[in-house]
């Protein structure tokens, strides 16, 4: 089965910014993916790059088989980060018209449509202005106008950022019933617990360049357990008893003690020894969060020298937290 | 292209059904024309009437003097019949205009309301001086106080050699007139014309003829022209010579306009509403602006054949189908489309690169200074249409639609090798122009933050 999108060596430069930089990216068709990194990584221009708003300077891009978005926007449907409505045209009519510029006509438009405000929770606001909606309903709206089309391959760019908790756990769902009839799926977000909880595969940007592109479960699991936390069943438990070899620090924190391991300790060997040493209500490892592998790539990548060996350590064969510990 | 028509469609209808639109383009002339009498009624409503006196100051010898003459001549009575000769001429030159235009005579009723439209004659006496009066002190009097409160309006001062001349003299002397800084100069023209008329009786008297005799024998009424047509003999005369190509021109500009001006806002509108991405995930710029291009020539189409279908009946019914010429109603709507296309372009262009009105104002100004010019020659053109600046202007785009559709609704319109070498740039110059704001529109639309200078747009166009 052909990619839903393939980029190869995309590279794209504002002025002196190289806003990305020799990006290779393959998105299998029926995926989730999740496109994350901190502001100005570069996301929402390859994601316009991908959908031929912007051209780039140097590279392949292929959508769903072809060599250009432009030959199958109709197939794409698309929420930008930077989206709106005509405040003065009706619900009902703006969605027909994003429709209808997306290839759909006909008879069964109007219910079509109805059908979907439905859906959203907006039933009643066909006749309504656009300004006369709320910025959440408008973003339900702008969900529909991207879906209305039932297309194959769907680009979502922040498409949490504004949701109230309701409407946002409404939209994830709206995005698995996508997923689920077969649809390519790509959405960026800085809300990481809805990419690990949604995404089959989280791919991470940071100064136009990929960082990271795996399963939310690899990602963790790359990333070796580098601490513990256990809970004394006797507050007032012996200290000295945790500094055993193979412990780096121990920091107290309320209500459990965090036990950081030195370099090429065993995770798995040391919790029976601090068991044993400290009688414990609770014990485990730290994992880390998609959060805390994004704060880390970012922040370990703040000079130039630490960045080069960043993208250095993502071409070798290991893995992503190797280098960042380097 | 089902897109570019579904953009289009929406363009259209976004701007016509609006209340802004109806309003303005349909109600308005509506409103205009019932305005007209309202305005009437108000122009009749008088001002209070001019009331002084003159000082006269005769310094002609004492055997042909000019003060009986003068004091003849600026009676009240005169005033009074200066003023409503001046009013029955403005009535006639105005009834002719009509006639001349629509084929009617203005009823009796509308002369008279035109001939009492302007205020009461002046209340003016004539206050002789001494000759040898001071004229310096004099004029001090003419400081201060109101044209209305009968103090000294204006001070008259009669040259020596006025009335009769030494034979030496090359001319006769005139007068001076001197008068009050707030001095309505329709009063101070009556003076002037009753004082001048003063003076050249007295001269005709001291040369031994009757003022009257001679005024009798001076008297010739201008005939009115008749044109010979072969729909019969018609009111001729400048007036339809000048509102004709004047109409024409103001239709193509308002058509124009009123749809370019739109399209800058509506495009500015999508880029502040934030809806422009949306719009270009679904479709490419190019077609974005051509849809909204082709919305807009829509509505400027809708004026145009809205405002000249009311000219062409109005014509029709007043029985004046002879100043019209269908050649140039199908070339007023070819020179629209060529035109609308320049100055829409350059809309879409600057309003892809703004994000709110004022910045497209520093870009509007030096187009809108370049597409004035056949406002500001408009009546060199009108008078000479075959002139080498009319000629020149034909065909240099943007102003050559507006410059020919003056030129060809002229009383002496371009030969037809002009006319269409003038399309052939306009549609060249449309194509490039179409294609130079279609580069512009595809940097700029998603451009937010300083926008950039003619230097930055030229630059886009070039290297896009």
């Amino acid at each position: 089965m052909p990619p839903a999108i393939e980029l190869r060596a995309l590279t794209k430069t504002f002025g002196p910014k190289r806003a990305v930089d020799a990006l290779d990216l393959v998105i299998p068709e029926g995926s989730l993916h999740g496109f994350i990194g901190p502001n100005g990584a570069g996301k929402t221009t390859t994601i316009r790059m991908i959908m031929s708003i912007l051209f780039p300077d140097s590279g392949e891009i292929s959508v769903l088989g072809r060599r250009s978005a432009v030959e199958s926007k109709d197939r794409i449907g698309y929420l930008p980060e930077e989206r709106g409505v005509y405040k003065k045209m009706r619900v009902g009519p703006f969605l027909m018209y994003m429709a209808r510029l997306k290839g759909v006509d006909g008879a069964g438009l109007e219910a079509r449509v109805r059908a979907w405000l439905d859906k959203v929770s907006l039933p009643g606001v066909f006749r309504k202005r656009c300004e006369e909606l709320s910025k959440g309903m408008q973003q339900k709206v702008q969900f529909v106008a991207a879906v209305i089309h039932e297309p194959d391959l769907l680009i979502l760019d922040e498409v949490f950022s504004g949701l109230d908790p309701v409407n946002a756990r409404l939209v994830r769902d709206l995005i698995d019933e996508q997923h689920a009839q077969g649809r390519t799926i790509i959405f960026s977000t800085h809300q990481m617990s809805q990419a690990e909880a949604l995404c089959d595969r989280v791919v991470m940007i940071h100064q136009g360049r990929k960082v990271l592109d795996n399963t939310p479960a690899e990602i963790r699991s790359r990333f070796d357990p580098r601490a513990i936390a256990l809970e004394p069943a006797d507050p007032a438990f012996d200290r000295a008893a945790l500094r055993m070899p193979g412990v780096d620090s121990v920091t107290e924190r309320k209500g459990h003690v965090e036990v950081y391991l030195s370099p090429r300790t065993d995770a798995s060997d040391m919790i029976p020894r601090l068991a044993a040493a400290v009688p414990v209500r609770r014990i485990e490892v730290i994992r880390p969060s998609l959060e805390d592998v994004f704060i880390d790539i970012v922040q370990s990548s703040t000079t130039p020298e630490e960045r080069e060996l960043l993208v250095a350590s993502l071409k070798a064969p290991r893995p992503l937290a190797v280098a960042a510990a380097d | 292209m089902n897109k570019t028509f579904h953009i289009a469609l929406r363009e259209f209808k976004a701007t016509v059904l609006t209340k802004g639109f109806l309003v303005g383009v349909l109600i308005l002339p509506v409103l205009m024309l019932g305005a007209i009498p309202a305005a009437m009624l108000l122009i009749t409503n008088k001002p209070p009437a001019v009331r002084g006196v003159v000082a006269v100051v005769d310094r002609s010898p004492a055997a042909t003097p000019a003060l009986p003459d003068l004091l003849a001549s600026l009676t009240p009575d005169s005033f009074a019949r200066s003023e409503r000769e001046n009013r029955e001429r403005a009535a006639r030159l105005a009834a002719e205009a009509v006639e001349s235009a629509t084929g009617e005579k203005l009823p009796p009723a509308a002369d008279t309301a035109l001939a009492a439209v302007p205020a009461d004659a002046p209340q003016i006496s004539v206050d002789p001086l001494p000759p040898d009066t001071d004229v310096e002190e004099a004029k001090a009097s003419l400081l201060g106080g109101t044209t209305f409160d009968g103090s000294r309006l204006a001070l008259l001062v009669i040259d020596p050699t006025a009335v009769v001349k030494p034979d030496a003299d090359p001319a006769f002397g005139g007068y001076q007139l001197f008068v009050k800084r707030k001095l309505d100069a329709r009063v101070e023209g009556l003076i002037n014309d009753l004082a001048r008329r003063g003076v050249l009786d007295a001269r005709l008297r001291a040369n031994g003829e009757d003022p009257l005799r001679m005024a009798a024998l001076m008297s010739l009424p201008e005939p009115k022209a008749v044109a010979v047509t072969e729909a019969g003999d018609k009111a001729s005369g400048g007036f339809q010579q000048m509102m004709l190509p004047l109409g024409f021109m103001l239709l193509l500009w308002i058509a124009v306009f009123t749809g370019g001006q739109y399209l800058l806002t509506s495009t500015i509108e999508e880029k502040s509403n934030r809806i422009m991405e949306v719009l270009l995930s679904a479709v490419s710029p190019v077609q974005l602006m051509t849809g909204k291009i082709l919305g807009q020539m829509s509505a400027g189409l809708l004026i145009l054949l809205l405002y000249s279908g009311l000219g062409i009946s109005s014509l029709l019914f007043f029985n004046r189908s002879d100043l019209l010429d269908w050649t140039n109603v199908l070339f007023l709507i070819l020179f629209f489309f060529i035109a609308f296309f320049l100055i829409a372009s350059m809309m879409a262009a600057i309003g892809s690169v703004v994000t709110d009105v004022h910045e497209a104002q520093t870009l509007l100004t030096p187009i809108m200074l370049v597409v004035m010019t056949p406002m500001l020659l408009m009546m060199p053109i009108i008078w000479n249409p075959k002139s080498a600046l009319a000629t020149t202007l034909s065909f240099i785009p943007p102003i050559n639609p507006f410059v020919m559709v003056l030129r060809l609704s002229s009383s002496d319109p371009p030969p037809l090798w002009q006319t269409l070498l003038s399309l052939a740039v306009g549609v060249v110059a449309a194509y490039l122009m179409v294609r130079a704001a279609a580069k512009i529109f595809r940097v700029g639309v998603l451009l937010y933050g300083k926008p950039p200078n003619f230097a930055t747009l030229v630059r886009w166009v070039r290297m896009a």
